[in-house]
């Protein structure tokens, strides 16, 4: 009875299945805009590629004429892949001191919160101790 | 000193021309004198939207080719706006027969004797879209809520980009509020957020555009329609981006049918 009413156009569309294209719309139209984009603007490529030299040259060496940078569809997404075949990385004293600061800056945090775990497992050993 | 306006889409047949004829009706009835110019050569419609057909003399090629004085004697008056004039496309003739340059000549005598002038680009992103864009000083984007539209408005957004135009605004048309709710077309927001520019205004499909056209007089003069309603918000905005956009209103029917269907559709499902 209910399958025979919802043959009825008027009935199908007030109580039958809600069809939702419209996400389908969007992400559709999201993913083909990464495409369109990026031939439209080549200057973008060049330039997220020169952005990218200058910030890994401050860590290693790359060899940038044989360097890939692609937009490519992964698991139904857009992805950035970058290839950059390395021929030296930097020592510790050449790394830029900024970030090394604040590197060790958050180094620091982690290890005094593990300093304080430390002594919490110190302090519950010596009550075992003094029960046993 | 008058603004240069180019609308555009890349896609056919989502509105420009409609767009054009209402917000050039709009701004004139507002006391600005406007300038609209069909630069469609070969596909002239403007007129034929406007009900100015019949009183075309000379041409926007006539113009840019000297045959006619000036600008001035193929500029032909609108009979019910004082202060709005039309510049025909040429019909018998190539997509070729304007150069870039003369577009930015004639764009630039034009904004010393008019507060606006407005462009009606052809569909594409050949010729006749480089011609009208080589003088304008900013642009509407004209696109429907469908993936194709979108697409394409997104390419001429960047194209326009490429020729240094900035001011870049959008307007969506043919907005169907209903099925928008019922999750079945891209919203304003979707299209938004999609195409990363200011939103001029949304005008929703409306069938009484086919009889302003059909009788060649804006929508904008139209009480009842309710596209001619939305396009005096986009004048408005036009003249002053500070009044607020109006979003197009779903009817009490939809209303009605969207609360019996939530009611309804759960107890039978």
């Amino acid at each position: 009875m209910n399958s025979l009413l919802m043959k009825l156009p008027l009935f199908h569309r007030l109580f039958g299945p809600k069809e939702d294209s419209r996400s389908a719309a969007r992400d559709r139209l999201k993913t083909a805009l990464v495409t369109d984009r990026q031939t439209v603007a080549p200057q973008l490529m060049n330039c997220l590629q020169k952005d990218i030299e200058e910030c890994t040259s401050r860590y290693l060496r790359a060899d940038n004429n044989t360097s890939v940078y692609k937009i490519i569809k992964k698991d139904g997404q857009m992805t950035l892949k970058v290839e950059i075949p390395i021929l030296h990385i930097n020592r510790q004293r050449d790394l830029p001191q900024e970030a090394l600061k604040e590197e060790r800056a958050e180094e620091s945090i982690e290890l005094k919160l593990s300093g304080t775990k430390l002594r919490k497992r110190r302090r519950r050993k010596k009550e075992d101790d003094t029960n046993s | 000193m008058g603004k240069v306006i180019v609308v555009t889409s890349g896609k056919g047949g989502v509105g420009k021309t409609t767009c054009t004829a209402n917000i050039g009706a709009g701004l004139a009835s507002q006391g600005h004198s406007v300038v609209l110019i069909d630069t469609d050569i070969g596909l002239r419609n403007l007129d034929l939207v406007l009900g100015l057909e019949n009183r075309i003399v000379f041409d926007l090629v006539d113009v840019v080719e000297g045959k006619c004085r000036s600008f001035r004697q193929a500029m032909i008056k609108d009979k019910r706006f004082e202060n709005l004039h039309i510049l025909a496309s040429a019909q018998s003739r190539e997509k070729d027969a304007v150069k870039p340059e003369q577009m930015k000549k004639l764009c630039k005598e034009l904004k010393s004797e008019f507060d606006y002038i407005i462009l009606d680009c052809p569909a594409g992103i050949e010729m006749g879209f480089k011609n009208a864009i080589a003088g304008a000083d900013e642009a509407i984007v004209v696109t429907n809520p469908e993936v194709s539209a979108v697409r394409d408005a997104d390419r001429i957004v960047g194209l326009l980009e490429a020729a240094e135009i900035t001011d870049i605004r959008l307007i969506l048309n043919r907005v169907k509020p209903g099925l928008i709710q019922r999750g079945q077309m891209l919203s304003v927001s979707d299209v938004q957020g999609i195409l990363n520019i200011e939103l001029l205004g949304q005008v929703p499909e409306d069938e009484r555009i086919v009889h302003s056209s059909n009788r060649g007089e804006p929508a904008i003069l139209d009480p009842r329609s309710k596209a001619g309603m939305a396009y005096r918000n986009v004048v408005a905005r036009i003249l002053d981006p500070a009044v607020p956009m109006v979003s197009p209103q779903t009817s009490i029917w939809s209303k009605l049918r969207r609360v019996l269907t939530a009611d309804l559709g759960a107890q039978v499902g």
